[in-house]
């Protein structure tokens, strides 16, 4: 027997676990799941909830899961007599002064006091005197409404912001049956980048999402995963979306987005950008169709005849002036699929030397948590894939300058899919400097009113591809949509593009894309899709830059207004 | 004659100055302990002396000391548990008052033996003049050199300082005591880890009563045998048993641990004004009542425990024939809802939920459900939670119940069936 | 907030209390002495001055029974409500006190003078109905007892 490991058996399964493992920890590993509200996983144990209770035998009472430590040899119970009468007690004690919202909370359909009072309650009310009058849907900043007449008082939301934000917004005021939680005096979530968090975590609908507010009964939500674009970081994702009632949302179906746990990346939370910011992705600013500009304003067009167009005017620069008359801006935001053809079609093949991508450029460091300085999801899959040009790139800003200076005349630009892009950038366009200007974009924008020439692509909902984070994590992005009106994603456009330029290139299928560019490109070596699935993988030989600030212990983060940091 | 042991000088004039408490023999103790013991020998006798816990838990304290771990060379804490909250209790306010120094010695012998360097002596913030005559007498002490560094040449040194509650029952539990301390409010930590391993500021800690600590300088002197002889089997020495309620003279008596309860009562003049006795509680409100006929009950740990309630902090309240026993649970339950800390979800449900249903009862708004309801609440309350306060409350609660049973039928007999507010 | 006394004191008691975050409760101890009370002002200057965040010491405050957020009068009364209180008249006492002052339990009178308070078990059980008068024990006592008491304090000839 290994002083390390304790061998346990929990309702008669034996299994041995690392010493110091707590009874829930080892029945969670076995799939047995003990009933909890106050446990998480990344929060402080505090033990107060008491559901978590099981029989362990010799010992003289119920004891908590989530506390008590397996002990080699000790034969444990979840479901006894016992337990099933203290979970009970616990539930009427939970219920006692609950108010029966369910018709109007938005919780109900995920909500932890009706999946255990389903499983371990179903009692009916001895209460003969009324309950305990409390503040209701007190908005308390950044999106989030409390009502503290459902808080079950587990904590979860006191503890996140004491010990993962260190903000200390909220505290566990009273006492006894008069306690309440709320803001400390003076205090908002405003300003907290991480608030949304505590939504997550409230195991009822003391917390709700005001975003979210009566928009969508959650059983009615489909679930996708997907990778968050609005960073470096990559926090994984969940989309949660409504495809069957067309009538809701004006029609969106992206309803909300919650973090999804990666253990390396952010662990069970997500910024409040990445979680709100969702909306262009579905809004009226969608590009359904390739435009052309003609006289009297833009056209749509077939996509045959708009890479024609393309085409021809990107042969013909080539042809006539050489490869340095077309101006090529890549956006960081893009796919590796994308990046890998983009480097085959416009630097390999029409040669482009120099485009307006540079390595370095998007800052290091971040706020201390999840958040980084650089605001695109893929800076170094670009980097490595080579988007900058054999020659090197040159800042945007840079690029545009030249582009107004008459340099050029055929200008790509890759529209970042995210993010507004100021109009100070709009110098280049507007002084018309190249000839033809061809948009790679989601959504419509001051460049697409612009352009001479549009091509709709996917937003990183509807794409299908892989970007890597500042760690060098690499991390595969599935569509949680399908396209809307006739945009293709970016990988594919260019697929086409190639091959109507006569371009030996595939056809811009992700997984067939991703495994030409593992071939070819020796930090992408030995990854597939299929090893990207469940959270990533490092780019090969490559070591993590830097540890994954994921939030289970106190991070650097010290909420807004402060300096972030550099690492 | 029974051994006055605790409570020897509190008859004299100034029995709380450090001159009149050397005069009657005081500080003799900490010369043998620390000039001829060694911090093990001391635990050895106070474990032989079967010296128990008095602020409640009655755990036998030699044992307690036993699980401290071997020192590491850094700080080790005694506490001692001075906030006295448990209703009917005020011994120790007796011994703060009158004797002092008997306490501080104790706190000397008990630092030395489980090689502390530094105690806190937390104080109900309701005795705010009890702490003024506990600080004197600290400071007479120190004046002597009985505290601060190398005490009477021996080599250990130990800082006192007194803390003071402010309005918590529950920060008398050690677990929340340790939690005030550190300057949190009073949420009883979870064990394990224990204070012996993980105590006050995470380095080894004892937590001790007044009391027990009281009776050290005397186990010192005559040996843990003697102390143990003066009980019963498993309960030595003497204990102070505070007596109120319906009782001809209230106030705190010392009688050989294991003393009949009707002769503690006696001691203290009998029910007052000639009544019969109806009931009595043996060890504070979280003790479960004894009825009339219980009063053959030996008054010790062991003995009441298989009567079916405890001794607790050995605060007997009487209650003669005209009590309304309805009331009296009423008003325990009252206290029980206003002092349970909320942490965790039965006791902060369950003491309230209790207190609401006795007070329709008492309202005339009860029902025959809400007795079994009563002792199902108990019944869940008990073992559930992270303390013991809420097993006090179910153990109080199936008492009075169990007990009197006749009266809370009555009551409900007339009950209504409307809701109410 | 603290003037040049209180500043010395203040800084002793840190150092007395200089372990880990003890000093938390007899701080607030010593400022409700100086302040009268632990208003959203004075806890805001405190939280500076312990430099813990507001919501630990909002805790703190909103738990234990004895600091308050707002100035008692001249006079705390405190009436114990326990068990052996009660055998022992303390709800005659709470309510002639309530009748005489014009006041409930949590309110002041109007002059300023008695602010009423309803506590469990203080240590008093010996002298039920226990009494206290800015925490002075007083009893057993009568109503006649308390009556001249009373108008003792209002005279200002009592020492408490």
């Amino acid at each position: 027997m290994n002083r390390e490991t304790v061998l346990i058996k929990i309702d008669g399964n034996e299994i041995s676990v690392p010493r110091g493992t707590t009874i829930l920890q080892a029945a969670e590993k076995l799939g047995i799941h003990i009933p909890r509200y106050c446990y998480h996983p990344a929060l402080t144990t505090v033990g107060s909830c008491r559901i978590c209770q099981v029989e362990v035998a010799g010992a003289p009472g119920p004891v908590i899961a989530c506390h008590a430590q397996a002990m080699d040899g000790s034969e444990i119970f979840t479901d006894t007599d016992l337990v099933r009468r203290v979970r009970s007690g616990v539930m009427e004690f939970l219920l006692l002064n609950h108010p029966i919202d369910c018709p109007i909370c938005d919780t109900s359909g995920e909500c932890d006091l009706q999946n255990y009072y389903m499983t371990d309650g179903k009692h009916r009310s001895r209460l003969r005197h009324s309950k305990i009058d409390r503040t209701k849907r007190k908005r308390i900043g950044a999106n989030v409404v409390l009502d503290q007449e459902r808080c079950i008082l587990c904590s979860r939301c006191v503890r996140f912001l004491a010990s993962v934000t260190g903000t200390n917004e909220m505290g566990f005021f009273g006492k006894g049956s008069e306690s309440y939680i709320d803001l400390a005096n003076g205090k908002t979530l405003d300003g907290n980048q991480y608030a949304g968090n505590v939504i997550d975590l409230c195991p009822v609908g003391a917390l709700t999402d005001d975003a979210f507010r009566f928009r969508c009964r959650v059983w009615y939500l489909k679930r996708a995963p997907s990778v968050c674009p609005h960073c470096a970081n990559g926090c994984n994702i969940e989309v949660h979306y409504n495809s069957d009632l067309c009538w809701k949302n004006e029609g969106k179906k992206i309803m909300r987005i919650k973090p999804r746990f990666n253990p390396h990346v952010n662990g069970h939370w997500m910024c409040d950008i990445g979680r709100y910011e969702f909306d262009f992705a579905e809004n009226s600013t969608r590009l359904g169709r390739p435009l052309v500009t003609r006289q009297g304003g833009q056209e749509e067009v077939p996509w045959d005849e708009a890479l024609r167009v393309a085409a021809g005017r990107l042969k013909g620069a080539r042809d006539d002036d050489g490869s340095f008359s077309i101006a090529l801006i890549p956006s960081p935001g893009m796919t590796n699929e994308a990046a890998y053809l983009l480097r085959k079609v416009f630097i390999d093949h029409l040669g482009v030397r120099t485009t307006g991508f540079r390595k370095g450029e998007g800052g290091t460091g971040g706020d201390g948590m999840l958040l980084r300085n650089d605001q695109s999801p893929n800076r170094l899959g670009l980097e490595i894939i080579g988007c900058d040009g054999p020659e090197g790139g040159i800042s945007r800003e840079e690029m545009f300058r030249q582009v107004g200076e008459g340099k050029f005349k055929v200008l790509v630009f890759f529209q970042d899919l995210i993010h507004s892009v100021p109009p100070a950038d709009l110098v280049g366009f507007e002084s018309k400097g190249a000839e033809f200007i061809i948009v790679l974009a989601s959504n419509t924008s001051p460049f697409t009113e612009l352009a001479d020439l549009v091509l709709p692509v996917s937003p990183w909902t509807e794409d299908n591809g892989t970007w890597v984070n500042w760690q060098g994590r690499v991390q595969w992005v599935t569509p949680v949509l399908p396209p809307i009106g006739y945009s293709r994603n970016t990988a594919e456009v260019l697929a086409m593009l190639g091959d109507m330029m006569g371009i030996d290139v595939s056809d811009g299928e992700s997984t067939a894309t991703f495994d030409r560019l593992a071939r070819e490109v020796k930090e992408f070596s030995g990854l597939s899709h299929e090893n990207l699935k469940e959270y990533g993988a490092a780019l090969n030989g490559a070591a993590l830059n830097g540890a994954a600030t994921n939030g289970t212990a106190s991070s650097g983060y010290r909420g807004s207004g402060e300096k972030p940091t550099n690492d | 004659m029974s051994q006055k042991i605790l409570s020897r000088n509190w008859g004299r004039e100034d029995s709380h100055t450090l001159e009149v408490y050397q005069r009657h023999g005081g500080y003799k103790a900490i010369y043998k302990a620390l000039r001829e013991m060694k911090p093990q020998d001391i635990v050895e006798e106070v474990a032989a002396s079967n010296l128990r816990g008095c602020g409640g838990a009655g755990f036998p304290t030699g044992q307690k000391w036993k699980f401290l771990p071997p020192p590491d060379g850094k700080s080790r804490y005694l506490v001692v548990n001075a906030d006295e909250g448990e209703p009917g209790t005020f011994k120790d306010r007796f011994i703060m008052e009158l004797d002092p120094h008997m306490l501080i010695e104790g706190i000397i012998i008990a630092g030395y033996a489980t090689m502390a360097d530094h105690c806190f002596i937390y104080i109900r913030g309701e005795y705010s003049e009890v702490r003024k005559r506990v600080l004197a007498a600290l400071e007479e002490a120190k004046a002597e050199g009985y505290l601060g560094g190398d005490i009477l040449g021996s080599g250990y040194s130990l800082r006192v300082s007194v803390t003071s509650g402010a309005g918590a029952y529950i920060c008398g539990e050690e677990m929340a005591l340790l939690e005030s301390v550190e300057g949190k409010k009073g949420w009883p930590r979870l064990k394990p880890p224990f204070p012996a391993s993980v105590g006050l500021f995470g380095r080894p800690t004892v937590v001790n009563n007044v009391e027990t600590i009281s009776f050290l300088s005397h186990i010192v002197e005559r040996g843990g045998k003697w102390f143990a002889e003066l009980g019963t089997p498993g309960n030595g020495g003497t204990k102070l048993y505070a007596v109120s309620g319906h009782v001809e003279r209230p106030g705190v008596v010392e009688l050989p641990m294991g003393t009949p309860l009707g002769e503690v009562i006696d001691t203290c003049g009998g029910v007052r004004g000639g009544k019969r006795l109806k009931a009595v509680i043996p060890g504070g409100v979280s003790s479960a009542v004894l009825p009339a006929d219980a009063v053959e009950t030996r008054m010790d740990f062991t003995s009441l425990q298989e009567a079916g309630s405890m001794l607790g902090s050995a605060a007997v309240i009487v209650m003669d024939e005209d009590t309304d026993m309805v009331k009296a649970l009423g008003v325990i339950t009252a206290f029980f809802d206003n002092e349970s800390c909320g942490q965790c979800t039965p006791c902060r449900e369950g003491t309230t939920w209790s207190h609401r249903v006795v007070q329709r009862i008492l309202d005339g708004r009860g029902r025959p459900e809400d007795i079994e309801d009563l002792f199902d609440i108990a019944a869940n309350m008990n073992g559930t939670t992270i303390c013991p306060l809420a097993a006090g409350a179910a153990m109080a609660i199936t008492g009075f119940l169990t007990r009197f049973r006749g009266e809370f039928d009555d009551r409900v007999a007339g009950g209504t069936t409307e809701r109410t507010a | 907030m603290f003037d040049k006394a209180d500043e010395a004191r203040f800084k002793e008691t840190l150092e007395e209390f200089s372990e880990g975050t003890s000093r938390v409760l007899p701080v607030l101890h010593f400022a409700q002495e100086v302040f009268g009370a632990i208003t959203p002002e004075v806890e805001t200057y405190l939280a500076e001055r312990l430099d813990m965040p507001i919501a630990r010491l909002h805790e703190v405050l909103t738990f234990y029974h004895l600091y308050r957020e707002y100035p008692h009068g001249s006079y705390t009364l405190t009436v114990c409500n326990n068990l052996s209180c009660h055998l022992l008249g303390s709800e005659g006492l709470l309510e002639h006190l309530e009748k005489c002052l014009g006041i409930g339990p949590g309110e002041t009178t109007g002059d300023g003078l008695f602010t009423l308070e309803v506590s469990e078990c203080i240590g008093a059980c010996h002298q039920a109905p226990a009494f206290q008068v800015n925490g002075h024990f007083y009893g057993p006592v009568t109503l006649a007892e308390v009556d001249l008491l009373l108008k003792s304090l209002r005279e200002g000839r009592e020492e408490v």
